[in-house]
């Protein structure tokens, strides 16, 4: 990867968190909006128990909101990255059975969901698009540093000792390496 | 530069930053700021989400559950866990294992009940109903099946099952929708003229009786088929599992042509 300027390389990676974040929230936010057709879809996959369709149907969109939020406004990137990461690997093996197993279902990922016609699955359009929405995901986990974000806010703090912009008033004795008044 | 000044850089730099470490309660307190600040709009975000959910969640389909009209009359005997119609001694014997929840049970009575009604009011086939609970899951609050099946089989007793059968079938509840309740389907008996003894039948419910049904119903199906599946709506006419793809599958069951 060729070396980018840290500027470039900040605004890249926001707008790989804002995607991230948009990603998530539509994702949540329209299984929220239909509880009844995200619990048919959760179902449709036949891999829980049919005591946790319910719970996972109602806490999936829940999760997804959370970290869609925290994203958006750029608190603790790198591990909702990770969480990121691993919801999408849990996705993408849920789809990746159900292609195997036969089953013939709708991702139900943005709404939707359930059952379909043989011959009207789309997994590897389901999985590449996973994949792809991966990508930033990962990118985030190797390099959370972006700006506009709650990190980079207490990043700037002045008191935190590994801060990148530091405060000349902060350390009295820096002098010119010429001159050593100290002594 | 020699070391013993860049030793006295080094302690100089780390006496100046225990001075703002000891000054700063500022890394602190953004530290905190932000904290509190993220969990706050989680919780708003969360707590939206939840709201939605519950705002949007299907209620109950109607007050009460619309009657089917009346059709063609034929004779209903509840035996054992099915419910035979029409005359036993007829030359076809056509069972049917259904869902009450199961939408494509829906569908396949819409499309065949009223010849199936005809042919067991005419005396040419022996329709025999087994209502089986493999969708229980499927309702929220789970288990309209059971309570379905067990009230069809109460209907069948108090001879009122063909209207109380058509009528379930006539407006299914939704997946992931309340089911009909007890009390409406104990409502939908008395307006088709059933007694007390029929309420009392729902109330009880037929919990064991319907699962030990199901559970025979599948061993019994999942042998005829080479998936080794249970799925309804299942079709066994003398003795034989019918593809129900084969839309001309009741008239072959009909004339007695092997299909």
């Amino acid at each position: 990867m060729p070396h980018l300027s840290r500027p470039l390389a900040d605004g890249l990676c926001t707008v790989a968190r804002l995607g991230l974040a948009a990603v998530f929230l539509v994702s949540g936010a329209l299984k929220a909006v239909d509880p009844a057709q995200t619990r048919i879809a959760v179902s449709a996959y036949q891999l829980l128990p049919s005591g946790l369709v319910g719970p996972v149907a109602t806490g999936l969109p829940l999760v997804e909101l959370a970290l869609g939020t925290l994203l958006l406004v750029g608190a603790f990137t790198r591990w909702v990255a990770l969480a990121s990461m691993l919801l999408l690997l849990l996705l993408m093996t849920a789809v990746a059975q159900s292609w195997a197993r036969g089953l013939s279902i709708d991702c139900g990922c943005f709404g939707g969901g359930g059952a379909v016609a043989k011959g009207s699955t789309h997994y590897p359009q389901e999985l590449a698009r996973d994949i792809g929405i991966m990508l930033p995901a990962l990118w985030l986990l190797v390099r959370p540093r972006t700006v506009l974000s709650v990190d980079g806010w207490l990043r700037a703090d002045p008191g935190a000792r590994d801060s990148d912009e530091v405060n000349p008033v902060a350390e009295p004795g820096h002098v010119n390496p010429a001159g050593n008044p100290a002594e | 530069m020699g070391s013993a000044e860049r030793i006295k850089d080094k302690r100089k730099r780390q006496a100046a930053q225990a001075v703002t470490a000891a000054r700063g309660s500022g890394g602190g307190s953004r530290g905190v700021i932000a904290g509190v600040a993220v969990v706050v709009v989680l919780i708003i975000v969360v707590g939206i989400g939840l709201l939605v959910q519950r705002h949007n969640k299907p209620g109950p389909l109607a007050a009460a559950i619309p009657v089917a009209p009346a059709g063609v009359e034929y004779r209903v005997a509840a035996q054992g866990d099915t419910i035979v119609t029409g005359n036993p001694q007829a030359p076809v014997t056509i069972n049917i294992y259904e869902d009450f929840m199961c939408p494509v049970c829906g569908e396949f009575e819409k499309l065949y009940h009223p010849r199936l009604a005809q042919a067991a009011a005419d005396g040419k086939a022996t329709v025999v109903y087994h209502p089986v609970a493999i969708l229980d899951d499927r309702s929220v609050p789970a288990g309209y099946s059971t309570l379905a099946a067990g009230a069809s089989f109460c209907a069948a007793q108090a001879g009122v099952f063909p209207r109380f059968h058509d009528s379930l079938y006539a407006t299914q509840p939704t997946e992931g929708a309340p089911g009909w309740t007890s009390a409406q389907l104990q409502q939908l008996g008395r307006s088709l003229g059933a007694g007390d003894s029929f309420a009392r039948c729902v109330q009880a419910g037929a919990q064991q009786r319907v699962t030990a049904a199901t559970q025979t119903a599948s061993g019994y199906i999942s042998g005829l088929r080479s998936d080794h599946v249970f799925g309804t709506p299942s079709v066994v006419v003398n003795g034989a599992l019918v593809d129900i793809s084969n839309t001309a599958w009741l008239d072959q069951a009909l004339s007695g042509t092997k299909h």
